[in-house]
């Protein structure tokens, strides 16, 4: 189990006037579980002078990392509205939310 | 300066991370539009890109919004009327509150007009009361917030000098258009910034119209709408170098978060366009700082 990660932030202007309007982008990686699968794993001998067959079946588990839904949020210390304008997540889970606010 | 947070949450773990970064939000530079260079002029001379901020003043009230040509590239003009005012409440007459209204209404519903009337009007030299100067700002707004458009402003422009104890000083505070003040707290309040006396420096300039704004209106937007080290009637100047003044002033309008930054500079009232290379540079720097 992995926790989600802040990668980035950027905004579309350096610097900004009261009035402007703001647009942030948060890129990130979303958190990840390990899933659990039972499979059956089965193995076969055969006699190369008989053609005989023997089989043997086992149950294995089989993990491997699936990636979590993420929620976005964003603030700043001057108590600004932030609205969510999109949020996608690819099947690798790089996150990536848009926010917009005034100055 | 203000600090952004991001934060990611995992819906099914409730895990979360934070990632923060510093958001620059800075006052809006502008200019007098009368200045003798022009706008364009100014933005050429600073090397920055078309100023979207301007004041403009009118002697009288205009047919429309803001009352003079401007550039295209102010988009956050603030217009200042002049209006004599009337003996008794509510201090307008019915036909100015008609031109009024007809100026309001005209207002862009793109960018960030603001309007005022009556800039400075709270010192001594037009010798109206407390009463009459916030009373006819209050009487203003009513109108302004049945006219105007939602993107649009209304502010009341102050002199620094007044809240000095050579001009209004302690009695600065009853000028103002307010709540506590049995009016409305206005849009944002406007401060034309010059030095006190020889010796006042940029901070101590404008520390006292601060402090009694805040004093009134907590959470008050705050600018200036003038600025100049030299004394608007060029009988003196402030301390030190104007390159100083103003180094000193942006940085006390950053750190207050000032909403705008306008310097000014008029041949006919003794503020003429500088020649001083340092002062230049010195504009130069706050212009572009601003973001121009």
């Amino acid at each position: 189990m992995s926790a989600p990660v802040v990668t980035g932030i950027a905004f579309d202007k350096q610097a900004y006037n009261p009035g402007d309007p703001i647009t942030a982008t948060v890129t990130g990686q979303a958190g990840s579980q390990l899933a659990v699968r039972n499979v059956t794993a089965t193995g076969t001998y055969t006699d190369q002078a008989t053609g005989m067959t023997g089989m043997l079946a086992g149950m294995l588990s089989v993990t491997s990392p699936v990636e979590d839904t993420t929620t976005a949020a964003f603030s700043d210390t001057d108590g600004r509205a932030y609205a969510l304008q999109s949020l996608a997540q690819t099947p690798a889970g790089v996150v990536t939310a848009v926010f917009t606010a005034t100055a | 300066m203000s600090t952004a947070t991001a934060t990611l949450t995992d819906t099914a773990t409730g895990l979360k991370a934070s990632r923060s970064r510093a958001l620059k939000v800075v006052p809006r530079f502008g200019m007098n539009y009368d200045v003798e260079i022009g706008l364009a002029g100014v933005a050429a001379a600073l090397g920055c890109k078309p100023l979207s901020a301007a004041k403009v003043f009118n002697s009288s009230i205009p047919v429309s919004y803001p009352g003079h040509v401007i550039p295209a590239s102010v988009t956050c003009p603030l217009a200042v009327i002049r209006v004599p005012l009337s003996g008794s409440a509510p201090w307008l007459t019915a036909a100015q509150q008609a031109a009024l209204a007809q100026v309001f209404a005209s207002m862009p519903v793109t960018g960030r007009p603001v309007v005022s009337i009556n800039q400075e009007g709270e010192e001594n030299r037009f010798g109206y009361t407390a009463a009459q100067v916030a009373g006819s700002h209050g009487t203003a707004y009513q109108i302004f917030k049945a006219r105007a458009p939602f993107n649009a402003r209304y502010v009341q422009d102050l002199g620094t000098y007044s809240a000095y104890s050579g001009g209004r000083g302690t009695a600065f505070p009853d000028f103002l258009c307010c709540a506590v003040n049995g009016q409305q707290d206005l849009d944002a309040y406007l401060l034309d910034w010059y030095p006190n006396n020889t010796t006042a420096g940029a901070a101590a300039s404008i520390q006292p119209a601060v402090d009694y704004i805040r004093g009134k209106i907590p959470g008050a937007v705050i600018g200036a709408a003038e600025c100049n080290w030299l004394a608007s009637n060029g009988a003196y100047h402030g301390p030190g170098t104007p390159d100083q003044w103003f180094a000193d002033c942006w940085a006390y309008a950053v750190a207050s978060k000032f909403a705008a930054f306008i310097p000014y500079y008029y041949a006919a009232h003794s503020t003429p366009w500088p020649t001083d290379p340092a002062e230049l540079s010195e504009l130069s720097a706050i212009a572009h700082a601003s973001g121009l």
